[in-house]
């Protein structure tokens, strides 16, 4: 532990003295109008005039109308004088940082992006162009058709999840045959967030209480953990057990229970404690109880 | 259908508006219409729908419009019918001036069909007829009649209860619990200048429908057997599935106002979350009951342990409406060395002042044992409202910087104070054992009925740095801590502290490797004693999620194209928890493992096939033990340090479950004539086995001590619960021809298909198959997952 620490201290002091890479002024390319970038991109201009993208830059971000593309590729004479590919700046070929510096240059003052640095997505080496193709691209520039197919990608154990018995509405919300509504945004901001695994609220349950507003309420006779965290008992994306839970009852009530007779038995499987509703077939009100007989969360 | 009829007349005139205007030059748009679906499932339907509203039939489907073209206005139209993706919104406004927009959705959530023996689903009074309750009262077998064994039928009244409840529930219809979101929004924005902006939104949703809900209670038969107290206790219980309603109606508004420059950004904004359930209680009629009793002993003594459930009618209290306040300012600000330092700070309120309900409608424990005269008035409680205030205080803040090009750092914060300032309220007691009994004492903790106002605060900090050791490679380290404060709970303080780094390797342009090790130590402080009061749970259990913790982590990466038409990619996810070592009971593990593969191979624009694999196992591993009143282990070789409660060694058990889940996936597009046809095929095979291993650990000792069974009570038995298996298929196949360049027609295939065996989805009512499963049970049998479904439908889409 402590060598890894002192590791750690001593990269950062030896990159510090790295001294700032810097262009020279005789290699700061001058700026050339729209049309000249169009003249042998108009594939690239078309896609991207189409877009509302572009729009919002003209009429939004008041960036003139000749001035788009080197809004986010740099200053193009010297590509435009030779043709070089490495005399313009391509953000979708450069990494990290540097890729999505010409999309922060309007977008950091963007609320939606306020956590953006030092986020999971950004510090795993991630830039906009990851996940948004800027020439064309649907709704929100995504590089694919829908939200979900996109954060799949990456995190195919989400999709394997949305296959399970239970599961939030999430699968493919924009088929005339799919289920429900909810996208990945519904619950995250990819782009950065002020609570854990990039959840855009003040915490988890924030976020839960956004659709499930009825489990917000102080209750007279609270059950500790649903105010903490719902994830001590539910996996939001989808579950082999009912009710998203993470394991099946009574097992799971029986974890942090067994102060009684009933709750302690190891019980058979054909038996009203582990049949049904299992324990909350009585104890339903696992939420919290807010009637003067629900000390044990049964009314 | 006469919805349907307005919403295509709708969509017509809404086309001819948006066409002319598309003709004059003006927007662009898309309409589909949908025709000829045809749905066929067999075994459950609202499995299969539990998210959809497929409807046979014709319908209009979709129409996107959008004007925008040259001037800086804009507008965008949106109509769904699609009945469960039903979207529909109109945005318009001025780029960089303002917008505003409306919008209405609904989305439906199909849970199960079962039989409920009440009338009255969906209301906040279910009934029956009294005829029904004064036969199966005329027919109830009392603890005194019965003897002492729970299923032994001594007057032949079981066998009369049974036939009248399984003829009630052959003459009732099957009812669908769900429910249906209904969100109406809207929005308006408005740039002052363009760096400060400021809005307001408004939304309300009506969520109606209903769900299962239980209410019940139990009997312990006491069926001695060697002279042992409770060798073989046996929990009778009573009780039934309600179709709880639900009747929520929330508003939210919120209004903000900020200013957003390129170098720093500040704003303020209010949200008010007012959520209202129109029904506030659930009353029914015990179908048992037609006259309030009370619970009586063996030998017939009031306000005792036996003969409980026996209100005639029974009320619950529903979730309470409540309303929230919150205020946040965020503000971020750029630094030097490409610094930045962001930060949220919010202050919220919520509050419910619901009025209590009495502490039961059963009259007949009225002045026993110590419950008031008047138990049903609402005059008997100390306090006629529950004052619940939830403060809550969030502060989050990031600081990045990058010094160099190749390094960068970033602290984080976050602070949650969830500050419960309920009040407390004393009460002299409550309607306990399914409302027969009034009970002084708190059965969880065996001390005064006051409620309780837990309240934690959360921290966490973490910093990272990255680090461009050479070109391809970078390594990233990170070092957390996460702490709680808890007030009024069994656990004073946990700190979870952990370190972890990682790496990033891009040896070229189309190869990317990426793995990371996180490890990481919760410790506990002032876990309050097993057996008390604070803590009435086993001495050495541990609640899992505040116990003692060591955690790994890794996961690895790779993806790689090997030519431009293939690419692959494989990941590994390993997480190992280690939970409250050297303690006795509780969840002691639980390991996750996933393997994940996927290709994609684009060898033309006329084909492309992605394929996915994944494979997870999760492995978990809980200790417990039967509770026993007769410790007698003393001078065994079992005896150990915790002789003095009533969790003995020979009645130990220990339950394993494994989960192993393997899905898998292809698509495929063909475009064999270029855009004219699109071929698209999509196929998901998903398959988990969760399986419970449960095992006496002590067993030969037990043997040893002249317990035949290898425990002393019946209750610890390790019994074999089958495997949990569920396994899905679904095939969607799409053929789409474009007749013009405009315009597109095409067929929708879907086939989907799941099965479920779960040993816990049983019939509605299963009396006298088990002690547990009783005569005076009643579930409602809606648990059917097992479906086939095919659907079928054509559509004709035009852009314009």
């Amino acid at each position: 532990m402590k060598l890894k620490n002192y590791c750690w201290i001593a990269a950062v002091a030896a990159a510090m003295v790295i001294p700032f890479s810097t262009a020279s002024a005789q290699d700061t390319p001058a700026p050339v109008s729209a049309e000249t970038c169009t003249a042998c991109h108009a594939d690239q201009a078309a896609a991207f005039n189409g877009t509302r993208h572009a729009k919002k830059m003209v009429l939004g971000k008041k960036i003139a109308a000749d001035k788009t593309c080197e809004a986010c590729h740099g200053n193009g004479s010297q590509h435009a004088a030779s043709g070089d590919k490495t005399k313009i700046f391509n953000p979708g070929k450069a990494g990290g940082e540097k890729a999505s510096e010409a999309c922060l240059s309007c977008h950091s003052s963007d609320k939606n992006r306020l956590f953006w640095r030092g986020s999971a997505h950004e510090g795993k080496g991630n830039s906009c162009v990851s996940c948004h193709k800027v020439h064309g691209g649907g709704d929100q520039l995504l590089a694919k058709n829908t939200q979900s197919e996109l954060c799949f990608t990456c995190h195919q154990d989400v999709k394997a999840d949305l296959a399970k018995r239970s599961k939030h509405p999430l699968k493919d919300p924009l088929s005339k045959t799919g289920e429900g509504k909810m996208n990945c945004s519904s619950c995250h901001n990819p782009h950065g967030a002020r609570a854990e695994k990039l959840i855009d609220a003040k915490s988890i349950n924030d976020k839960c209480y956004e659709c499930h507003t009825e489990k917000q309420a102080p209750m007279l006779w609270e059950h500790a953990p649903v105010k903490e965290d719902c994830m001590t008992c539910h996996s939001p994306h989808g579950s082999s057990n009912n009710k998203m839970l993470v394991v099946k009852p009574p097992r799971l009530c029986q974890s942090c229970h067994m102060q009684g007779r009933h709750q302690s038995g190891a019980l058979a499987s054909n038996s009203i404690y582990t049949d049904g509703r299992s324990c909350l077939n009585c104890h339903s009100m696992v939420h919290g109880s807010n009637h003067p007989s629900g000390t044990v969360l049964q009314r | 259908m006469k919805k349907n009829n307005l919403m295509i007349c709708a969509g017509a005139f809404l086309f001819l508006a948006a066409a002319a205007s598309a003709q004059r030059g003006e927007g662009t748009g898309e309409i589909s219409l949908v025709g000829g679906y045809n749905t066929s499932v067999t075994g459950s339907a609202e499995k299969f729908q539990e998210y959809r509203d497929m409807r046979d039939g014709f319908l209009f489907y979709d129409l996107k419009y959008r004007d925008d073209d040259g001037g800086p206005d804009f507008l965008d139209l949106q109509i769904r019918d699609g009945g469960v993706n039903a979207a529909n919104s109109i945005a318009f406004g001025t780029y960089g001036v303002w917008s505003a927009g409306v919008s209405y959705d609904r989305l439906k959530h199909n849970f199960n069909e079962g039989k409920l023996i009440l009338d009255g689903a969906g209301e906040s009074r279910l009934t029956i007829t009294d005829s029904v309750q004064t036969a199966l009262q005329a027919s109830e077998q009392t603890r005194q009649e019965r003897g002492g064994l729970a299923l032994t039928d001594t007057t032949g009244e079981d066998a009369v209860q049974q036939a009248i409840v399984r003829g009630l529930l052959s003459g009732k219809d099957a009812i669908s619990f769900g429910l249906e979101r209904k969100n109406s929004a809207a929005d308006f924005n408005y740039n002052i200048t363009p760096d400060i902006k400021a809005w307001v939104k408004a939304r309300q949703e009506v969520r109606r429908g209903d769900r299962q809900i239980g209410i019940g209670t139990y009997e312990r038969y006491a069926q001695g057997a060697s002279g042992i107290a409770h060798t073989e206790d046996q929990f009778v219980p009573s009780g039934m599935e309600l179709a709880e309603p639900i009747n929520y109606h929330t508003k939210v508004f919120n209004a903000g106002a900020g200013v957003y420059k390129k170098g720093w950004l500040a704003d303020l904004e209010y949200t008010l979350t007012d959520f209202d359930n129109g029904n506030g209680s659930l009353m029914w009629d015990n179908p048992f009951r037609i006259t309030d009793a009370g619970a009586k002993s063996a030998t017939g003594t009031d306000n005792n342990a036996y003969d409980r459930g026996r209100f005639a009618t029974g009320q619950m209290s529903l979730a309470p409406s409540n309303r929230t306040h919150d205020l946040s300012a965020s503000g971020s600000v750029e630094l030097p060395y490409h610094g930045r330092l962001s930060g949220s700070v919010s202050y919220g309120v919520t509050e419910q002042n619901d009025r209590l309900l009495p502490y039961t409608l059963n009259s007949a424990i009225a002045g026993i044992g110590g419950a008031p005269a008047n138990v049903t008035s609402l005059a008997a409680l100390p306090a006629a409202r529950f004052d619940g205030e939830i403060r809550t205080i969030t502060h989050s803040y990031a600081l990045s910087v990058k010094p160099t090009e190749k390094l960068g750092a970033s602290l984080k914060y976050r602070y949650y104070d969830y500050d419960n300032r309920s009040g407390n309220i004393l009460f002299p007691g409550y309607a306990a054992y399914g409302e027969s009994y009034w009970r002084t004492v708190r059965n969880d903790k065996n001390a005064a009925v006051e409620n309780e106002t837990p309240s934690y605060t959360r921290q966490t900090t973490t910093l990272g740095a990255d680090y461009e050791l050479f070109g391809p490679l970078s390594l990233d380290a990170e070092a957390f801590l996460d702490s709680y404060d808890h007030k009024h709970q069994r656990i004073a303080a946990s700190n979870e502290s952990g370190a972890g780094a990682g790496f990033l390797y891009k040896p070229f342009t189309a190869a990317k490797l990426h793995g990371s090790y996180k490890y990481s130590h919760r410790r506990v402080n002032g876990y309050k004693r097993g057996a008390t009061a604070a803590n009435p749970e086993a001495i050495g259990l541990v609640n899992f999620n505040w116990a003692e913790r060591v955690r790994n982590k890794a996961d690895l990466r790779a993806d790689v194209s090997l030519r431009k038409d293939l690419s692959m990619g494989a990941a590994w996810q390993y997480q190992d928890d280690g939970y409250a070592a050297g303690k006795r009971f509780g969840l002691k593990s639980q390991k996750n493992q996933a393997g994940l593969l996927d290709a994609t191979y684009e060898p033309s624009e006329k084909f492309s096939f992605t394929a996915s694999y994944a494979k997870e196992k999760r492995e978990g591993s809980m200790d417990n033990a039967a509770k026993d009143d007769g410790f007698n282990v003393a001078g065994t070789s079992l005896d150990d340090a915790y002789s003095s409660d009533n969790f003995n060694p020979f009645n130990y058990w220990k339950t394993d479950i494994s989960e192993n889940a393997d899905t898998v996936g292809f698509n495929a597009v063909f475009r064999p004539a270029g855009d004219k046809v699109d071929v698209g095929l999509d196929y998901t095979y998903s398959e988990s086995r969760i399986k419970f291993e449960t095992s006496n650990p002590n067993a030969d000792a037990a043997v040893a001590a002249g317990y035949a069974s290898g425990v002393k009570l019946a209750n610890a038995a390790a019994s074999a619960w089958p495997t949990v298996l569920g396994r899905s298929h679904e095939l969607r196949a799409g053929l789409a021809y474009k007749l013009a360049k405009d315009f597109k027609v095409g067929l929708d295939y879907l086939f989907s298909w799941y099965k479920l065996r779960d040993f816990a989805n049983t019939d509605a009512y299963l009396a006298g198959v088990t002690p547990e499963n009783t005569t005076k049970y009643v579930l409602t049998g809606a648990n059917k997952n097992t479906y086939e479904a095919h659907m079928l439908g054509a559509y004709l889409a035009y852009k314009f």
